[in-house]
């Protein structure tokens, strides 16, 4: 493969050309109501090249490796007729050049677990499930496991073949009464083996329990609170509120955003340290080289509540002349690599759950991460449930907890972190131009905000 | 005729999808680049012993490498009691036009850039954003029984928006548009974007209450999502759906009609047959405020008790192109007619969350608020919440006679009163 890449490249008459090629073998499963609803295997296989020349882009896509040649021809003449536009400067900030040839350190290789042995450890989960409760309807189990081989060569003399893993895990529960319909779930997620989807069950049955309590839970009332987020939450929260204004991409040919976005300013409290990172294996997150042959590096974003950096790709890292992260990435063969977050991460502070919810007279805990969305400005994130918090006590379960701030309040409003840091992992990921779901994670404690908008009932 | 060999007493299908895209995309007011991709999907599922499973790779030749992956898998496959549909008569339907593969990128380019212009003109601060691209798609289906089908379809896809950044106000705004060919008035496209950024270039504040909201056709679907949700097959075969009794029985306001028609010629949203071969047709998924017809496929039709309705996908029944009929209120009389309210073009996370209870909430990206009758300028840092189920019951205002022709959906305005708006 080496030197399929490697001499295709050499027509390349552009600034800048790289080849991405994967073949990946990926398994679905999927629970839906009472029985396995859904099997597959499926092998994507292609590759991509991607050309730049005088500031403009080239990409073609293709699923033969006898159409390379002529994809190098096609991406050339397309980045011929862009920098032809563009009469402008190809700017790509300097990467090491890496020969590498990688295969990750698996805690157990789902290869090595037998079909059967899957199916069985779901099964067990859906009976879990069916079993609990006669007001749960259905189960929803997902189990996504996808081990891509992934070749990557450029012109510059980088070539990189790396093994990756993502398994993604929804386990759930429906529960319904008469017009009312609810669920609960929980998320399961690993790079490095099948390890995470052992020893769901206690976490599990809690689930079934809140999906049954949920049928009596009245909807939040809509309000300001002071919310408390749990991890998971606050997983979302970090990753919709603040990591993707810090993508480069949003600022790099744009001043204003760039004035905005100045490094040096404060966002938040010094408490608040936000960053990105291709660690953790264990997560979904976790990467060694982005889709540009970036090593991937901790990128801080907020350090004691100043803006420190951003998430880069190689043009945005050239343009904005900044430090290049590992954080240029593409969901598949026929994409692009596009600035992309990894596992985003706050770090942990040292209060207790008990601390930070004793003073206050009537908020909200919210629980569990149930997607979310971002304008850069302004954002919404939804949690699983919450429980309203009443004279520094927990109190009654509410349910459609959905909460939204405007980032460059919501962070000042952070007074308190947690010492309980979790991971954030499950079946989804994040979407960005179209490229979705991308596997995305990571590492939070408990936040308390401040001033949270929350939708819900009159 | 399905192209490979199976064991005796298996039923086979194979789907093929090869499909070409192009396109050019500005971002920041500037060329950005092009792009040119191919890909060619197969997927062979097969019943054996009652069991289904699936393969499918975009690997050249691997149809027998599918074969015996969906073989090997099928043991464990999901339990199914129907057969594959033999020789199927469908009509075939006009998706296609020869001339998309003639746009090529100069006049993408050319397009392009005068969309980024048009803008540019207005406020040379605005951040301009574009895309435009091509596909041409082929679809093959056949199976052991006998069915054996394929359509050819044509897409154009435009984009034309914008960031307005002043200090830490980010305003974004923009429309699309699809059309099976190159048809699209890029004139009223521009003309849309640049009212809604003058429009919402002033911000205004809103108290916290309920009002009237006009919802513009782009999020309507949000609001639909709960009966949409609660009329396919697979939440009423499972036992999730609040519908599941209510066919037949009087649930909302009865201007209300919801359609699915797969069968529209000349839309990017439809098809001749669905993924499993089974004829598309129109449904009426709400007749005059009453459940009506359900969306199936051909395992949920089985467990049913009824005909499928040609809506099977890959993930169980899904819409072609949702239809919400149109009302009489024109736009401009209906905005006249609110002292207090707000007409909301944008929100965010309005998709997310359990579509079967009928609530739908979400942050308003893009809002502006009525005052006497007059658009009085763009709110900031709330969000609303209906109950679909309550509210298209008791709240429907109006629907407008003015529709817009979403990517696989066409919607009026719709107006609801009482909706709850919760700011900071």
């Amino acid at each position: 493969m080496k030197d399929l890449l490697r001499n295709a490249l050499k027509s390349a008459d552009v600034d800048y050309c790289e080849i991405r090629f994967e073949q990946s073998e990926f398994l679905s499963i999927g629970y839906q109501g009472k029985e396995l609803d859904r099997i597959v295997r499926d092998n994507p296989y292609g590759g991509n090249v991607r050309a730049l020349d005088r500031g403009g882009w080239g990409f073609s896509s293709f699923n033969s490796l006898e159409d390379l040649k002529e994809a190098v021809k096609s991406a050339c003449r397309q980045a011929r007729i862009a920098g032809e536009k563009q009469r402008g400067e190809s700017k790509l900030a300097s990467a090491p050049i890496i020969e590498d040839d990688y295969t990750p350190e698996y805690t157990l290789d789902p290869r090595e677990v037998s079909l059967d042995q899957k199916i069985s450890i779901l099964d067990n989960y859906r009976d879990i499930i069916l079993g609990y409760d006669p007001a749960i309807t259905a189960a929803q189990i997902t189990y996504n496991e996808k081990i891509t081989e992934l070749y990557f060569a450029n012109t510059e003399g980088t070539y990189i073949r790396q093994e990756k893993l993502d398994i993604g895990s929804s386990l759930g529960a429906t529960a319904r009464r008469g017009m009312l319909t609810v669920s609960e779930s929980i998320g399961r997620g690993s790079s490095i083996g099948f390890d995470c989807m052992l020893g769901a069950d206690y976490e599990l049955k809690e689930a079934c329990d809140l999906a049954v309590r949920l049928l009596d839970a009245p909807q939040v009332k809509a309000g300001v609170y002071t919310v408390v987020c749990d991890p998971a939450l606050a997983g979302l929260f970090v990753h919709e509120a603040f990591g993707h204004l810090s993508e480069a991409d949003n600022a790099y040919k744009n001043p204003r955003m760039a004035e905005t976005m100045k490094l040096g300013r404060r966002l938040g409290r010094d408490i608040l340290t936000i960053y990105d990172t291709g660690e953790y294996p264990q997560n979904r997150g976790y990467l060694k080289y982005d889709d540009e042959g970036v090593p991937t590096r901790r990128a801080y974003l907020v350090k004691d509540g100043i803006l420190v950096g951003r998430l880069h790709s190689r043009e945005t890292a050239g343009i904005m002349g900044e430090p290049i992260t590992g954080n240029a990435r593409a969901l598949n063969y026929t994409f692009p690599p596009i600035v992309r977050m990894r596992n985003t991460c706050i770090a942990p502070g040292e209060a207790s759950l008990e601390d930070m919810i004793k003073d206050i007279d009537l908020g909200l805990y919210a629980v569990g991460s149930g997607g979310g969305q971002t304008n850069g400005e302004m954002f919404n994130f939804m949690a699983r449930h919450g429980f309203m918090i009443r004279d520094g006590k927990i109190a009654e379960l509410v349910r459609d907890v959905k909460l939204m701030g405007n980032v460059f309040t919501t962070l000042e409003n952070i007074d308190m972190i947690g010492n309980d840091l979790k991971a954030r992992d499950g079946a989804g990921g994040c979407g960005k131009g179209g490229q979705m779901p991308l596997p995305t994670s990571g590492l939070c404690p408990s936040i308390r905000i401040q001033n949270v908008i929350v939708g819900g009932g009159k | 005729m399905i192209g490979f060999i199976l064991p005796e007493g298996v039923q086979g299908e194979l789907h093929r999808r090869t499909y070409r895209s192009w396109g050019v995309s500005f971002q920041n007011s500037m060329f950005e680049g092009t792009s040119h991709s191919r890909n060619d999907l197969r997927t062979v599922r097969v019943i054996d012993s009652g069991k289904m499973s699936t393969a499918t790779s975009t690997k050249p030749d691997c149809e027998e490498e599918l074969v015996k992956t969906a073989l090997e898998l099928s043991k464990y496959g999901t339990v199914v009691d129907y057969d594959f549909p033999g020789r199927t008569d469908y009509e075939q339907i006009e998706l296609a036009d020869p001339s998309v593969a003639e746009i090529d990128f100069p006049e993408m380019i050319e397009i392009g850039e005068d969309l980024v212009q048009s803008l540019l003109q207005i406020d040379e601060n605005i951040r301009a954003s574009a895309s435009l691209g091509a596909q041409e798609m082929q679809v093959n289906l056949t199976n052991s029984n006998g069915f054996s089908g394929t359509y050819v379809k044509t897409a154009f896809h435009v984009s034309l928006g914008a960031q307005y950044i002043q200090g830490q106000d980010f305003l974004r705004f923009g429309e699309s548009r699809s059309s099976w060919t190159n048809d699209i008035d890029y004139l009223e496209l521009k003309k849309e974007v640049i009212q809604l950024f003058e429009w919402a270039r002033d911000v205004t504040d809103i108290h916290p209450g309920t009002y009237p909201v006009i919802f513009a056709p782009g999020q309507v679907g949000n609001l639909l999502r709960p009966f949409i949700a609660s009329l396919n097959g697979k939440a009423i075969a499972r036992g999730i759906s609040p519908l599941e009794n209510k066919i037949g029985e009087s649930l909302v306001d009865d201007r209300i009609t919801l359609v699915d028609d797969g069968t529209l010629a000349r839309q990017i949203s439809s098809a001749p047959f669905d993924r499993e071969g089974i004829p598309t047709r129109r449904n009426i998924l709400i007749d005059r405020g009453t459940p009506k017809d359900i969306l199936t496929d051909l395992e949920t039709a089985k467990k049913l008790g009824v005909k499928p309705s040609g809506n099977g996908t890959e993930n169980g029944p899904a819409p072609h192109r949702t239809i919400l009929v149109a009302g009489d209120a024109s736009l401009k009389s209906l905005i006249k007619s609110i002292d207090q309210g707000l007409i909301v073009f944008g929100t965010m996370g309005a998709w997310t969350g359990n579509p079967y209870g009928g609530n739908v909430s979400g942050t308003i990206s893009l809002g502006l608020k009525i005052v006497g009758g007059e658009i009085a300028g763009r709110v900031k840092n709330c969000m609303f919440s209906i109950n679909s189920f309550t509210h298209f019951k008791d709240n429907l205002i109006d629907l407008t006679r003015e529709t817009k022709a979403l990517g696989n959906a066409t919607y009026p305005y719709v107006a609801l009163d009482d909706v709850v708006i919760t700011t900071g």
